[in-house]
This record gives structure tokens, C-alpha cells and sequence, in this order.
């Protein structure tokens, strides 16, 4: 093998929004060097200017920003902010790259993030990071939490020169004279996620967009309900600054609108908005909120159930409809926006402010760059991918996702992110861990039997909570508590620059306990304490007071007594840290092999890129072949043959001799834990027992067997699969005259199954057009509720309307009938515009019916100890940011499994777990936290209730001799434990305590405040 | 597969009866010991004796209406490291046998090599009403016949036996029964497991032919135990019902923890508070003190009492071994009975019913708890 040829061992990730930051976390986890290439001054993308998101409407920054500084600190991550791709020579595993780095004109290394030169600075220009609804200084850091947390200079016409900030920083970290660097890379692999752009309002100016001061983009008015954001989330008007009484949000600005270029449906406004109206409301429930939309594209998993909450709970008021033309009133500058009404009616409405939901462009540099990577984009200027291998671009070696390969949400971008690391460690796997760094750290000091020396740190959390608790008393109190030595606040204690702060403080001060009073240890905790183990002490010589979820936030009415409940909790957290030990990490070993369950594609995409990966994969399918639901699916949309790719992949499985492939075989029994697992299985009634270390649930969906509309009775009343399947194999003539009538949502959306089905728009969108292929004149209707053809499958319903395909809505309430005339069939529906009931004959009637769950998923899922939703399938860990991940570590879900889907989806989701396995898989050992269980042999009496408690099995009872006597004890298995501290409550005498949470220390820490 | 059989009580000494049975055990050899209460030799109490020789058997008491301790905790000190090899037969109470079902449930007895001799119970006297009764010349045993025959309850006997709902036992492999019983003339023998039907096949008892009559009357006599108890619970309730009640209830605990001490089912090393947990130094009390204007000493007694009954509220068999124990007069049974009564109700849990049932907080049924708070 030649030197060109040779394999690297790492990875350049081109983006640092959410998705980028993904990519190199799992690559970085997975053995792989990672430089991460970031235009801006910090990772982040637009999910840092969002305010909250649903479903769960969790504070965006807040489960962003621990990800952001673990990108910082990965050993095996190399932030290259300020920096553009120039060039790009070699192939696929040996790429040579040229990266250019604008100035900063800040040094990284020195900057401490204090702002003193923010401060001095004299000029004031727009901040972009706030959409210009305030201003930032020509020096600045883009928001508190950027990453790296160094300011920077902005030149570009900004920067006066004064240089006065270069006086005022105390770390000398200012270089007005930096210059343009060319650095070059060599990489094995590029992965590309530069997101996107939002659409520039100013291209549909019948919305008065820029003209009237009170209308508003969609990601305007997010930094208008952020707390951090320049109204500090307080909801209000830019005209007047008031809080408006009636907002309204006007859809599809710069989707669907083939005019401007802008054919395809950007897939994420319909949620946006609706997550707006609803948090407008949390924030002032008197304000009215409507949005006006074509179709409501709640297609996504637990959507429509949120679509209902936003209805039914706050009153959000939908109304379908394209706004013809907005006037504003020159005096209240409230705006007039003109609609016509389902009726037909035209109608004049008044609101004193809207927001323009406006759609994703493809990030504006996405063209140059692919250019400079010659890779192919599509005719939006997105890249162009194909369906059934959505994650790879037309170079061989450089991979894609995010928007960049359409319009996506943020889970979708995750998950095409972690995909897309497969794909690159696959390619790599030869070369993983040829280039990585083992994370050094300090010796842990012994800190047993020294006197607790305690620091505080207490987080103003911008406003979110020093807008509420007077911070700086709350640090002087904590300053009289017993063995605290000192404590300081901090405006964002989780920041960069702030992590840099607890540690020389630790030095200084000699302290070997820490407390941060913030948010919650959910997310944070494992910050703070990588932060103070970085510094030497163990991580659980740590506390966290949460003065912000549990006190300014639920108090901000009450400033004087949320202020004492934060010395309250400051003191319970003092008194509790100054008990605490270190624990120690437990090194286990693992089984590098997967398990994934379920034969169907989702299941031998995993399967086949974990072995590509390097690892043996059992393959459980409980059917006789593999294939699963694909077997009945012919083409996609854009025509790619399914079988082909179906059968090709099902070769590929078979013959790879990684792969250990177990038809007609069920689950029995599911045993272990991450690393460790042990699963039993049952082949032709003989028991199997396999061991791996991770788990991929792809165990598929089923489709719904309907009894509506004479399905079953009428031989010509058929699926939505039957019929492609007809046309297929050639099986249906169709005629001029033919009528085909085609009902969607049969079994979605109703009461049964509440949920959208997902596919079936664009399924019955591409089985009309392959009627019109073979005979032009045939007669289509399509009868749906709304047409959910998001992303680029827009494209093909307007070719579908192009075409004559005849789409008719209907109402829930109002479903259409069918019934036999004589022999004749015919299709009554009413049409809503015409307000008549509309008679169709029809030679077929085809039913789109739903995709539902398998009645095994219970079973499987109470075998994995993992939830389902309530719709039945698989639930995700985290809905955002964890999308193929279980809580339970080592377990991942792919596919129908997890919620109905397009092949290109489930294809993204099982390389995503493959990728996600392997961040496991590719260890030598895995490391378990400290905080496990523990017996006291001499008090316990062996009674079995934590044994049988226990939802881990990590509890065994055994013989032992104590105190001379033998007798039986518990035990606990420390690598089982999960330290859900169920057995020590469960024990009565208090004989089993779970470290770090012991009764002394719970006793205490209430102690300290009754 | 009950075999039942009638013991001939001759002179109307029913004890003499069963003493010539538990003697002809051990001389068979059916058993190499017996537990059983034997009278003391100021005759005013009872004390459980384990007997290996026939002719310490003179003294046996089994029926002296009596509970000076609740067995079960005898037979936990003799099986929990390990039964003997050979053959133990006690004589039981239903209380003491629904307590060690439960602490074989929590692996602190076995029934290994135990034949569980159950008796009829009416009732007990206190210790302290048993020893006055007797220096009164009156014997306690006789009084409670007497008063059974009359179809009387004595008003001087405990109030957990009062509201007791098990005067028959259940679980055991043998029952001396005289319920319903014309016990004046005979008692009944009833065995009820294989091991129960095993020794009474080497005797030569008459069948007995008095079952249904005694069925009636025990289904009667249940019911006004029931109807009591019930209106006891409805005192109860109405006298603890809010914090403040609830704590002047347990105002005079001196935190002695006898109550601990002699419960049954209460089987930890050490009580989880008499650990460190809940030592302080002076200023802690100092500062609470100063925090609340006053605080009650000794401190946490009410917490004692709430801990306790959170722990043994589902195995909790209404014994009242813990009202006897207090030097204060505290009428924890009613309290105690009240909430145990309650939970158990709640999980459809019946303690000391059934070995196999598993104890209700080892179970996790997802339709259970769905109601939080008052109503």
C-alpha cells in the first residue's frame, strides 16, 4: 500500500451546529482524531438562539450547552473555529485538506472570557446572534455559553481600531495584528453538516417584512421569548415594546413556493410555530394566538399529540388559509392581514403582531463549499443524496446530513449525524484508535481525613436566576457556613471560561469540596464534575444546590424569599458535600459484540455497518427470512427499485462473515448489562445463549388491517401495498375511463391510533403518479386530511396536482363513504369548498392504512427493561437530542420500532445505532460510576426484600462469616447497580446505603435546613 | 384433606386432654420437642418452654389466655441460622403463626422440621390482668370457658384480641379447636396438612361429627368481632385524624422502643433509629429549639412511631404485643391495627394468609397507587 492510500485515523466534521457537534462526539467516542471546522466564533449553530423545544419544551441552550463544552474538552476533539475549507485533494480514507482560519484576533489560549474588553469597547453594531433586535460590541463573545468561550474581533467594518480593549485586557490576549492562517489536514473521511439559513423575508414582500416594524421572523421572535434573549423572554412588540394581545403566524414563508425557488416544504415550521403560540401562551396567557397554515405537517412522532395540546389545552387557533396580503395601521401599527376563510369568504383580521414562519434555505455557504468539495447538490442547492443511501454525497468518502441534505428537525439532524459517523468509521475501521490521545488527568488527591475545605459557586444564570435571587447575598452567606473558604458567583457558572475559574479556585484556595448552586445535576452535574476532577479532586467530593429549576423559576414573583430559599438550599448542599468520600470508578470488561433484534432493513443496515465497523453481530429475526416490511414495498418516490436494494443488502448480510444471522428465532430471555449482556433465544425449541455488549431494537411495525369501507368484502377495495404491489407485477390495467379512489389516514389519526402515519401521503402520491405514468387519463382522487409530503417529497405532490391527480379533503368528522351501488362502487365525500357531497364511481378503492405497532413490542420491551410510548412503540431516551438512544445504556432503536417511517429514515436510524453502538463496542473496558449500593454485613439480616427490589438483579444474598458467624448478607453486584437506590429504601434497618446518597447524608442535608 | 377427630374431656378437664396428647408426641417420638407455655411456679403467668422430656409436660398451659410474648419471635431465634435437624411442635396462636408466616416470608424463620400445632384463640388477658385474676383465686382459663359458654366476652380481656379477626388458626398442620365445640365434653382435632394427618393417624380418636355446628358458630362469632373492630376503626380515625392528633396520640413515648422490641414482625439488627442517623450534638438541639420555641425530649418519638408503622404496616398481624410492652399506656394497637388494616387493604394483602404470597413491597403492579393525596 502506497503512502496516498494509506488510511487516517481521523475525521473533519465541516459544521458545528448540532449536527457537527454530534459527528465528532461519536466519532471522537469511537476512536477516531476529529477536527471539527466551524465558520463562526463558536460551535452551536441556530439551535443556540433557540429558546425551548418540543415536545418536552426543555430550555434549548440548556441541553445544548453541556454538549458544547464536552466538544471542548474531548481529548479527542480539535475545535477549529474561524476557519473555512479552501481545498480538498485525495480520496476516500486519505483526504489532504486546506482549512483556512480567519483571524480572531483574540488568542484562545489566553482569553479568559471576563469581557473587560466588551466593556471599553465604543462601538455598538447589530447582534446577529440576537437577529439584530439588539446590539453587541465590536468585541464580543457571541452568547455567554459559546464555545470556545474567547471573544473576538469583528473587523468587517466594525472594529474602530481604538484600541481599548487591547488596554483593558488584563490577560494580554488581544492581537489586533493576527493574521489569516492556511492550515493543512489529513483526514480519512469529511463529514458535512453546514446546516442552513433561514429564508430571507424580504423575498415575499407582500408580508411587509422589514417595512412594518411589528412583523417578525420565526427565529426573531425565539430570541423574543428567550429568557437570555433581548427582551429577556418577557413577550412584547418591537414597535412599542408592549405585549401584544393577538399575535398571529403566518406558515410556509419560503416553503412550498415554487416562485421564488422554493418548491419543497421545509418540514419543521408547522411544529416551530405551533411550540411558539404554546409557549407565548405559557408566557402570558392572554394573549391570543392564530396561525394560519396550508396543511398542518404534524407527520413526526408524538407531533399530533402536541398539535392537540396546543388546540384543546391553549387554545391555539388554527386556521387554513394563504394570507393574500397584510396592510399595517400607520398609527397602532397593528397589522391587517386579509384571508380567505374555508368558505370562500374574504375576511379582514387585526393583530398587533406577527411572525412570519419562515423556512430553511440551505446554508449559504453550502454552495462554495461544495464546490471546493465537489460533491453534487440538487437543483435547491441542497446536497444531493439518494433514498436508500441518504447519508453518503457523490464523493466517495465525504458524507452528509442535516439540512444540508434536506429539511430536517433536530432529532432527524442528530440522528443523520451519528449515521453518518458509521458510514466514516466503517470506512476508517482499519485505522480506529490510530490517532487518538487518551485523556491524562491529575492524580486524585487524598483528601481522607482532611478537614472539608468547601467552595461555592453560585450561577446567575444570566437572568434566569439572578433576575430573581440576589445572587451576590446568597454568596455572602454561603461564605458563613461551616468549612466553606470561599465562594464566588458567576454569571454562567457552566461556561467555558467558568470551568477555567472552579479550577484555579480549587488550587488557590486548597479546597477538596465543591458546590455549585445552579440548575440540575440532570444535565450539569457531569460537567462540574469532570471540571473538578480535571483539577485533581475526586468527582464526588461535589454537590449542586438547584437554585434556579427548583427556586427562581417557580418564585419570580417572590425575589426576598426565593433569595432565602437559595441559602437554604446553598446550606443543605454545604451541609452535605462536607460528608462526602471519594467513590471510585469500577473498570469492567466487554463484549465487543452487537445484538440486533429484528431482520427487517432497519435491523441489516445496523447489522452490516456494525460488522463493517469491525464488531460480530447476532441477527434475531423471529420470521423465517429476512426483509420484513420492505418485502412489500417496490420504489420509492424518486423511483429508486426497493427489491434490488433489498436483495443486494440481504447478500451483503448473508455472506459477511461478521454477521451471525438466527432466523425464526424469538428473544427468551435478556440478562446483563451495557458491555455485558446475555440473551437467550429459542431456535427450533432448542435455547441459545449469546453474549454482546450492545443491544439495536429494530423490530419493526406492522400494518394496519383495516374493516372500514368494505376492505375484506370488495374484492376492488384494496391497500395502498396491494396496489403497488399490482402495478408492480403488472397486474392492473387501467383504462381512460379507469377511477381510482384513494383514502388516507385509515387507521392514523384517530381516536384508536392518535398518531400520523407518516408515509402514507407521499405513498399514495407516488402510487398516483405511477397511474398516471401508465396511463395519463386514468382518474386519481386522493382523499386526505392534509397532505404531509414534507421536504422534497413537496416536489412531487405539485407534480401530482400538475399531472390531474385530484386531491379532496375531508374532515375527521366528516369521513367519506363508501358503498356499493348494484356492483357498482362508488366514493361519497364531501367537498368542503363547495359544501356539497361529492359522488365518485370508482373501478379501485385504495386505503391508506396506517402503520401500527407490533403486539410484541410489550413483550421485548419489558424483556429490555426499556419504555414504549403511548402510542405503543419504542421511546427514545431524550426526543431532541438523544433520538436513537435508550436511557438504558447499550441500547438503541432503529426504524419502524421506534415510529413510522420512510426507508431513508430508518436507513439514517440504523447506521446512527450502529454508530451509537460502537461508541461502546470500540472500548477496551468500560468504566462505571461510583455511586452503587453498599451492605453493611454487620447490620443486615438477609431478608431479601433489596434482592428482591432490585430492578437490575444486582443484588445477590450469599453465606458469609461475620463477626465469626455465618450468616447470609446481601451482596451488590456494583457493575449491575445503576444506583437507583430502590433497595436502600426498601431496607428497614438502613443496612444497605447507596454511596453518595447515604441516610447520613440525606439526614444531614435535611438536617441542615429544618 | 382434613381429617377431623374429637378428644374426650374428661371431668371437664380440657387441659388434662391435650397434655396427655402433647406427652404421648414426645413419647412416640413424633416430635423431639415441643414448644409449648407452661405455668409458672407462682401459677400467675405463663412462660414458653421448649420441653424434650414427657414429664415436663405437667405444667403445660396451652390454652392460659395469655400472651406474655408472641412466639414468633421465639421460633425466629430458634430457625433463622438454620432449623434443627430434628422435629420441633409448637403450640401457637393464630397471631404468633400469621407473624412467623411473615418472617419466613423475610427469611427470618423457617418451617423446616416445625410442626405448627394452632390453637382456638378467644382472647388473652393482659399479663398484668392474668396475674391479678389469679391472685384474685380466680384462674383465668376457667373464667374464659365460662364466659364462652355464656356466650359472653369478658370486658377485661385485650383490646387486640377484642377486634381480633382470626380466632382460628390457619397454616397450622394441627388444631385443637373448642369453638363451637361442646368443650365440656370433647374437643376437637383437626389435621390439616399431611404431616398434621400423619401424627393424628397414630392415635385413635373418634371421628368428629360436629363440624357444621361449629362452622356456624365460628362464622357468627367472627361476626361480632368484625363489627367491633370496624367500630374501632372508626374511633380511631376520628381520634388521629390530622397532624396535631396524630401527635398528641404518641405524646407520652418516652423512646424506650420496647414496643420495637416485642413486635413480631420488627426483625432488624438494629433499629434504623437507634443508628448514628439520629444522634446530634447540642447545638443541633439548641437550634432547634431556638427555630421552634420548643421542641418535645426525648425528640423524633412520633417519627419512631410513623417510621415504624411504615415499615410493618403490611406485615402487621394486630397481635398487640407493642401495646403491652408500653410503660406508658400508649393504645397503640387501635392505631396501628387502623393503618395496617388500611394498607393491606390497599395491596389486597392479607398477612401470615399464604406463604407463597409475595410481601406487597417486593411486587410492582403497574395499576397500583394510582391515587395520591387526600380525596
Amino acid at each position: 500500500m502506497d503512502e496516498n492510500n494509506k488510511k487516517i485515523g481521523a475525521v473533519m466534521v465541516v459544521g458545528g451546529g448540532i449536527g457537527g457537534i454530534q459527528a465528532s462526539l461519536d466519532l471522537a467516542e469511537s476512536g477516531f482524531k476529529v477536527y471539527l471546522v466551524e465558520k463562526n466564533l463558536s460551535i452551536g449553530g441556530v439551535m443556540a438562539q433557540l429558546d425551548k423545544t418540543f415536545p418536552t419544551n426543555d430550555c434549548s441552550m440548556c441541553i445544548l450547552s453541556p454538549k458544547l463544552v464536552e466538544c471542548a474538552r474531548h481529548r479527542n476533539i480539535e475545535l477549529l473555529t474561524r476557519c473555512e475549507v479552501e481545498s480538498i485533494e485525495g480520496s476516500a480514507g486519505n483526504f489532504k485538506i486546506k482549512v483556512k482560519k480567519h483571524p480572531r484576533f483574540v488568542d484562545v489560549s489566553k482569553c479568559t472570557g471576563c469581557g473587560d474588553c466588551a466593556e471599553v469597547c465604543p462601538v455598538e453594531v447589530p447582534d446577529e446572534y440576537e437577529e439584530n433586535l439588539a446590539n453587541r460590541k465590536a468585541i464580543y463573545r457571541p452568547f455567554p455559553q459559546a464555545t470556545p468561550g474567547a471573544f473576538g474581533i469583528d473587523k468587517s467594518g466594525a472594529c474602530c481600531e481604538c484600541m481599548q480593549c487591547e488596554k483593558a485586557c488584563k490577560a494580554e490576549a488581544i492581537l489586533h495584528n493576527m493574521l489569516e492562517q492556511d492550515i493543512e489536514l489529513n483526514v480519512g473521511s469529511v463529514i458535512v453538516f453546514p446546516g442552513f439559513d433561514e429564508f430571507e423575508p424580504k423575498l415575499r414582500e407582500e408580508y411587509g417584512y422589514g417595512l412594518f416594524s411589528n412583523v417578525v421572523t420565526s427565529i426573531e421572535f425565539e430570541r423574543i421569548l428567550s429568557a437570555s434573549g433581548p427582551f429577556q423572554g418577557h413577550v412584547v412588540r418591537c414597535s412599542d415594546k408592549k405585549t401584544p394581545k393577538k399575535i398571529a403566524w403566518i406558515q410556509c414563508v419560503g416553503s412550498r413556493d415554487s416562485k421564488i425557488e422554493r418548491g419543497y416544504c421545509s418540514s419543521v415550521c408547522c411544529m416551530y410555530a405551533t411550540k411558539q403560540a404554546l409557549i407565548t401562551k405559557e408566557h402570558s396567557p392572554d394573549i391570543r394566538t392564530t396561525i394560519f397554515y396550508i396543511d398542518m405537517r404534524a407527520y413526526g412522532k408524538e407531533f399530533d399529540r402536541y398539535i392537540e395540546r396546543a388546540k384543546l389545552e391553549y387554545k391555539v387557533r388554527y386556521i387554513r388559509s394563504r394570507i393574500s396580503e397584510v396592510k399595517e395601521d400607520a398609527k397602532t401599527h397593528n397589522l391587517k392581514i386579509k384571508y380567505e376563510r374555508e368558505d370562500g369568504e374574504l375576511v379582514t383580521e387585526e393583530f398587533d403582531m406577527l411572525v412570519l414562519s419562515v423556512g430553511l434555505d440551505v446554508s449559504r455557504s453550502a454552495k462554495d463549499l461544495a464546490e471546493k468539495l465537489n460533491i453534487n447538490l440538487n437543483s435547491y442547492g441542497f446536497a444531493r443524496v439518494d433514498s436508500l443511501e441518504p447519508l453518503k454525497t457523490s464523493r466517495p468518502g465525504i458524507f452528509a446530513g442535516g439540512v444540508f441534505s434536506g429539511p430536517k428537525d433536530i432529532p432527524e439532524t442528530v440522528t443523520s449525524a451519528s449515521g453518518a459517523c458509521a458510514l466514516a468509521s466503517a470506512l476508517l475501521s482499519s485505522v480506529r484508535g490510530t490517532l487518538v490521545a487518551e485523556k491524562k488527568y491529575p492524580a486524585e488527591k487524598d483528601v481522607s481525613g482532611d478537614i472539608p475545605r468547601i467552595g461555592v459557586f453560585v450561577c446567575q444564570c444570566g437572568i434566569n436566576i439572578g433576575g430573581v435571587v440576589n445572587v451576590p447575598l446568597v454568596v455572602e452567606y454561603a461564605k458563613t457556613l461551616p468549612f466553606v473558604v470561599y465562594a464566588e458567583d458567576n454569571l454562567y457558572t457552566c461556561s467555558q471560561d467558568t470551568q477555567d475559574t472552579i479550577k484555579e479556585a480549587i488550587a488557590q484556595h486548597s479546597l477538596n469540596r465543591v458546590v455549585v448552586a445552579s440548575c440540575t445535576p440532570r444535565t450539569h452535574e457531569p460537567l462540574f464534575q469532570e471540571t473538578i476532577r480535571e483539577a485533581g479532586l475526586n468527582r464526588h467530593l461535589f454537590e449542586m444546590a438547584n437554585i434556579r429549576d427548583q427556586n427562581s423559576w417557580v418564585h419570580m414573583k417572590q425575589p426576598r424569599e426565593a433569595t432565602e430559599k437559595a441559602k437554604d438550599l446553598v446550606r443543605m448542599a454545604v451541609a452535605k458535600v462536607s460528608l462526602k468520600e471519594p467513590l471510585g470508578r469500577i473498570s469492567l470488561k466487554l463484549t465487543s459484540r452487537g445484538l440486533v433484534i429484528g431482520g427487517g432493513l432497519a435491523g441489516m443496515v445496523s447489522a452490516l455497518r456494525l460488522a463493517e465497523e469491525g464488531y460480530e453481530v447476532y441477527l434475531v429475526e423471529k420470521e423465517d427470512t429476512l426483509g420484513g416490511q420492505a418485502k412489500d414495498i417496490y420504489y420509492t418516490l424518486k423511483g429508486e427499485d426497493v427489491q434490488k436494494f433489498l436483495s443486494k443488502l440481504i447478500e451483503k448480510v448473508t455472506s459477511n462473515n461478521k454477521i451471525h444471522i438466527f432466523t425464526a428465532a424469538t428473544i427468551e430471555k435478556i440478562e446483563g448489562f451495557v458491555g455485558n449482556f446475555k440473551t437467550t433465544i429459542k431456535l427450533n425449541s432448542s435455547l441459545k445463549e449469546l453474549e454482546h455488549g450492545a443491544v439495536i431494537v429494530a423490530s419493526g411495525a406492522n400494518e394496519y388491517q383495516p374493516t372500514e369501507y368494505l376492505f375484506g368484502k370488495d374484492k376492488r377495495v384494496v391497500t395502498q401495498r396491494k396496489l403497488e404491489e399490482l402495478i408492480a407485477t403488472k397486474k392492473l390495467n387501467v383504462s381512460n375511463q379507469s377511477s381510482i379512489v384513494m383514502i388516507q389516514c385509515i387507521g392514523s389519526r384517530c381516536d384508536e391510533n392518535p398518531y400520523c402515519s407518516r408515509v402514507c401521503c407521499s405513498e399514495a402520491i407516488k402510487n398516483a403518479l405511477a397511474l398516471k405514468k401508465m396511463n395519463k387519463q386514468v382518474n386519481v382522487y386522493i382523499l386526505y386530511r392534509d397532505v404531509r409530503t414534507y421536504g422534497f417529497k413537496e416536489d412531487w405532490y405539485q407534480k401530482a396536482r400538475e399531472q390531474g391527480v385530484l386531491f379532496i379533503r375531508y374532515e375527521e368528522d366528516d369521513k367519506p363513504e363508501v358503498k356499493l351501488n348494484k356492483d357498482k362502487l362508488e366514493v361519497l365525500v364531501k367537498d368542503l369548498i363547495l359544501e356539497e357531497k361529492l359522488l365518485i364511481s370508482a373501478d379501485l378503492v385504495v386505503l391508506s392504512t396506517a402503520t401500527v405497532p407490533s403486539e410484541d413490542n410489550k413483550e421485548l420491551s419489558q424483556l429490555l427493561k426499556v419504555p414504549l410510548n403511548e402510542d405503543g412503540f419504542f421511546m427514545e431516551a431524550h426526543a431532541k437530542l438523544r433520538p436513537v438512544d435508550f436511557a438504558t445504556d447499550g441500547i438503541f432503536v432503529c426504524g419502524l420500532a421506534h415510529s413510522p417511517k420512510f426507508i431513508e429514515e430508518s436507513i439514517c436510524q440504523a447506521n446512527a445505532c450502529a454508530a451509537r453502538a460502537c461508541t461502546i463496542l470500540s472500548r477496551d473496558e468500560l468504566e462505571v460510576e461510583g455511586i452503587v449500593a453498599e451492605v453493611n454485613e454487620l447490620k443486615c439480616k438477609g431478608c431479601r426484600l433489596c434482592k428482591e427490589i432490585c430492578p437490575y438483579g444486582a443484588i445477590d444474598v450469599e453465606l458469609k462469616k461475620v463477626l465469626g458467624k455465618e450468616k447470609e448478607v446481601a451482596r451488590v453486584n456494583p457493575a449491575l447497580c445503576k444506583g437507583c437506590g430502590a433497595c436502600s429504601a426498601s431496607c428497614r434497618s438502613g443496612s444497605i446505603d447507596l454511596k453518595g446518597f447515604s441516610d447520613s447524608e440525606i439526614l444531614t442535608q435535611i438536617g441542615a435546613l429544618v | 384433606m382434613s381429617k377431623h377427630l374429637k378428644v374426650e374431656v374428661k371431668n371437664g378437664k380440657i387441659k388434662e386432654a391435650i397434655n396427655f396428647f402433647l406427652i404421648e408426641l414426645l413419647k412416640k417420638n413424633l416430635v423431639s420437642a415441643l414448644l409449648v407455655p407452661r405455668e409458672l411456679p407462682s401459677k400467675d403467668n405463663v412462660v414458653q418452654s421448649l420441653v424434650s422430656q414427657p414429664d415436663e409436660l405437667k405444667n403445660a398451659d396451652v390454652f392460659a389466655p395469655v400472651l406474655p410474648v408472641n412466639s414468633a419471635r421465639i421460633i425466629s431465634e430458634m430457625t433463622r441460622l438454620g432449623s434443627g435437624k430434628a422435629s420441633v411442635g409448637a403450640i401457637l396462636r393464630s397471631c404468633e403463626i400469621r407473624a412467623l408466616i411473615e418472617l419466613v416470608k423475610l427469611k427470618q424463620a423457617s418451617l423446616d422440621n416445625l410442626l405448627i400445632i394452632g390453637i382456638d384463640c378467644p382472647g388473652t388477658y393482659s399479663v398484668k390482668d392474668y396475674k391479678a385474676l389469679c391472685q384474685q383465686g380466680i384462674y383465668p382459663e376457667d373464667e374464659l370457658f365460662k364466659n364462652l359458654k355464656k356466650g359472653m366476652e369478658d370486658v377485661r380481656i385485650r383490646e387486640a384480641c377484642k377486634v381480633c379477626e382470626y380466632p382460628v388458626p390457619s397454616n397450622s398442620d394441627l388444631t385443637f379447636g373448642f369453638l363451637g365445640v361442646d368443650f365440656e365434653k370433647n374437643i376437637f382435632f383437626q389435621a390439616n396438612t399431611s404431616k398434621g394427618e400423619k401424627i393424628l393417624d397414630r392415635f385413635s380418636y373418634l371421628e368428629f361429627d360436629g363440624l357444621k355446628i361449629r362452622e356456624e358458630f365460628i362464622f357468627k362469632y367472627l361476626k361480632q368481632k368484625i363489627k367491633k373492630r370496624d367500630e374501632l376503626f372508626a374511633l380511631t380515625q376520628k381520634e388521629v385524624k390530622g397532624w396535631e392528633n396524630l401527635i398528641s396520640f404518641f405524646s407520652a413515648c418516652i423512646n424506650c422502643h420496647n414496643c420495637m422490641k416485642v413486635c413480631p414482625v420488627c426483625y432488624c439488627r438494629e433499629c434504623f433509629f437507634e443508628s448514628a442517623c439520629f444522634e446530634f450534638n447540642g447545638d443541633k438541639y439548641l437550634n432547634w429549639a431556638k427555630k421552634k420555641g420548643s421542641i418535645k425530649m426525648p425528640k423524633d418519638t412520633a417519627l419512631f412511631h410513623l417510621g415504624r408503622m411504615a415499615h410493618m404496616a403490611t406485615s402487621c398481624v394486630g397481635c398487640g404485643a407493642c401495646e403491652e410492652a408500653c410503660p406508658n399506656n400508649i393504645p397503640l394497637l387501635k392505631v396501628f391495627k387502623t393503618v395496617a388494616h388500611n394498607v393491606q387493604e390497599i395491596f389486597q394483602y392479607v398477612p401470615g394468609k399464604k406463604l407463597q404470597e409475595p410481601l406487597p413491597l417486593t411486587t410492582f403492579k403497574e395499576d397500583e397507587l394510582q391515587r395520591v393525596g387526600e380525596d
